[in-house]
């Protein structure tokens, strides 16, 4: 499904969909039955009775799934499912599509530039980059491979030197009471447990930095030709 | 699960599904379909213009027999229009063709289905426009014979998939020029002057209408117009001319449909 529409403007989506269940061979009982179980994991109703121009985008897109869907196909290409909707609406979109996975095994292949979907949704992420594939795995994997650190806050008792912590990590940000460090995966236990040793610590949060953070970083390194 | 089903049940019930759908959506443009149907007036235009001449009797067509044929052409200019190039040419630049063709069924049936529902959503149209005239002028109008209109159907539905084969052919255009509509514009003169929609080919001078014939114009309105007319034609000539012209454009507008398709790449398609 990409993000040109299917459905017929001045009519009810339903009318698309019958046209589509006859394409597909769809016998009338069984598209009904099709119909309501994803109308239902979709939460359209009256919409579909309702012409698609007085939809908003959301239910529009929800009715262009639901018709694109009614074949149960067993693989899907979505290119940008959730563009231009709101976050609520984008949430129920992933919802349906991890849903629908789940229930129908379909293989998922989605493209998209919101990285709300490709954490909520993707299992094997693949990042191309310039037509070179430059990753091919899970998302966790990618994100060690693009930072390999984590972001570390501390909230202190009292205020220290910047420099008491440097031999722990790379100091981020330092606010009296508050400091912000990257530290290498690969040694965080024993560095956080040398700090909550070493110093009054009150609050600690361990943190992947931000998947856009790291794809922003990423593109600008590519476009100054050090890419990792 | 989907069940095998016939070729033939699946065709019939595509295309129910199909007509029966774009005729809801037509229903939605009624107004500018009205507008399309009183737009295509040109025989009639023409009819007033042949009246005071006297070209027409000179080659042969008495007063009546005139104004039948340009009624007649008009009712075949109104059911064998043919907009197609016009909305393809949007959908190839806009993408809207591409989910057309992840579906197990040939686009340019949804288009042929489209012109149909639209053909079928003049028939008020015109039949009001047909009433006016003879409200007008009673002798404008004439009751074909059986034969006459089963044949004169036949010939005005073959005229239109002609038309419609010819415009698919330019449509395929739209695969490699961003303005292939323009073409129809120019196929627009042809049509006009060779058809016989602003004059009856027998009024033409023999060498032009030689010409006229050798083409796939004057099938496209002046045979099926004579035939309506109750005017001697050629039935099987005619009926010959089409087909052979149809067996010509067809295959074209397959190959260029399948070379077309492959250059395919609409923003966001």
């Amino acid at each position: 499904m990409g993000n040109k529409q299917q459905l017929i403007w001045d009519l009810p989506p339903l009318d698309s969909i019958r046209v589509n269940a006859a394409v597909y061979g769809i016998d009338a009982i069984e598209a009904k039955r099709r119909v309501s179980e994803l109308a239902d994991m979709l939460e359209l109703g009256e919409e579909l009775h309702r012409p698609v121009r007085k939809l908003s985008l959301g239910q529009r897109m929800k009715a262009e799934l639901l018709a694109s869907l009614l074949h149960q196909p067993r693989v899907l290409f979505l290119d940008e499912p959730t563009l231009g909707l709101d976050v609520s609406a984008q949430a129920r979109v992933r919802d349906f599509l991890a849903e629908y996975n789940r229930r129908f095994g379909a293989t998922v292949l989605l493209t998209s530039h919101y990285m709300g979907d490709i954490t909520a949704l993707c299992e094997r992420v693949l990042l191309i980059h310039q037509g070179q594939l430059f990753h091919d795995g899970d998302l966790e994997a990618l994100t060690s491979k693009l930072a390999p650190f984590r972001q570390v806050r501390l909230e202190l008792q009292r205020a220290y030197p910047m420099a008491a912590f440097e031999a722990y990590g790379t100091v981020e940000s330092h606010q009296e009471h508050q400091v912000m460090l990257l530290i290498n995966r690969n040694c965080l236990t024993e560095t956080v447990a040398a700090l909550l040793s070493n110093f009054p610590v009150v609050d600690l949060e361990v943190n992947d930095p931000p998947i856009e953070e790291l794809m922003r970083s990423l593109f600008s390194a590519a476009a100054t030709s050090a890419l990792p | 699960m989907t069940r095998k089903r016939p070729r033939l049940v699946r065709a019939v019930r595509i295309a129910k599904a199909l007509l029966s759908t774009q005729y809801a959506y037509m229903l939605e443009y009624r107004a500018e379909i009205a507008l399309w149907a009183i737009s295509g007036v040109l025989p009639l235009i023409m009819l007033g213009v042949w009246q005071g001449s006297g070209a027409a009797t000179r080659a042969g067509l008495n007063p009546q027999q005139l104004s039948h044929y340009f009624v007649a052409a008009f009712v075949v200019r109104q059911f064998s229009v043919v907009w197609l190039i016009h909305v393809f040419e949007e959908d190839t630049l806009t993408g809207k063709l591409s989910p057309y063709l992840l579906q197990p069924l040939q686009p340019l049936w949804r288009y042929f289905c489209a012109h149909l529902a639209e053909q079928a959503t003049r028939i008020p149209f015109v039949g009001f426009l047909l009433i006016g005239l003879a409200t007008i002028n009673p002798d404008l109008l004439w009751r074909p014979s059986a034969g006459e209109l089963l044949w004169g159907i036949a010939a005005l539905w073959s005229a239109f998939i002609l038309r419609f084969l010819l415009q698919t052919l330019a449509a395929m255009l739209c695969f490699w020029s961003e303005r292939a509509a323009a073409l129809d514009r120019l196929l627009l003169i042809p049509y006009l002057f060779l058809s016989g929609l602003v004059a009856p080919l027998d009024t033409f001078p023999a060498s032009i209408k030689r010409i006229a014939l050798a083409t796939p114009f004057p099938a496209m309105v002046d045979f099926p117009a004579r035939l309506l007319s109750g005017l001697p034609v050629d039935l099987g000539g005619g009926l010959l001319s089409l087909l052979i012209w149809c067996l010509i454009l067809a295959p074209l507008c397959w190959w260029g449909w399948h070379q077309g398709v492959r250059r395919y790449g609409a923003m966001g398609a």
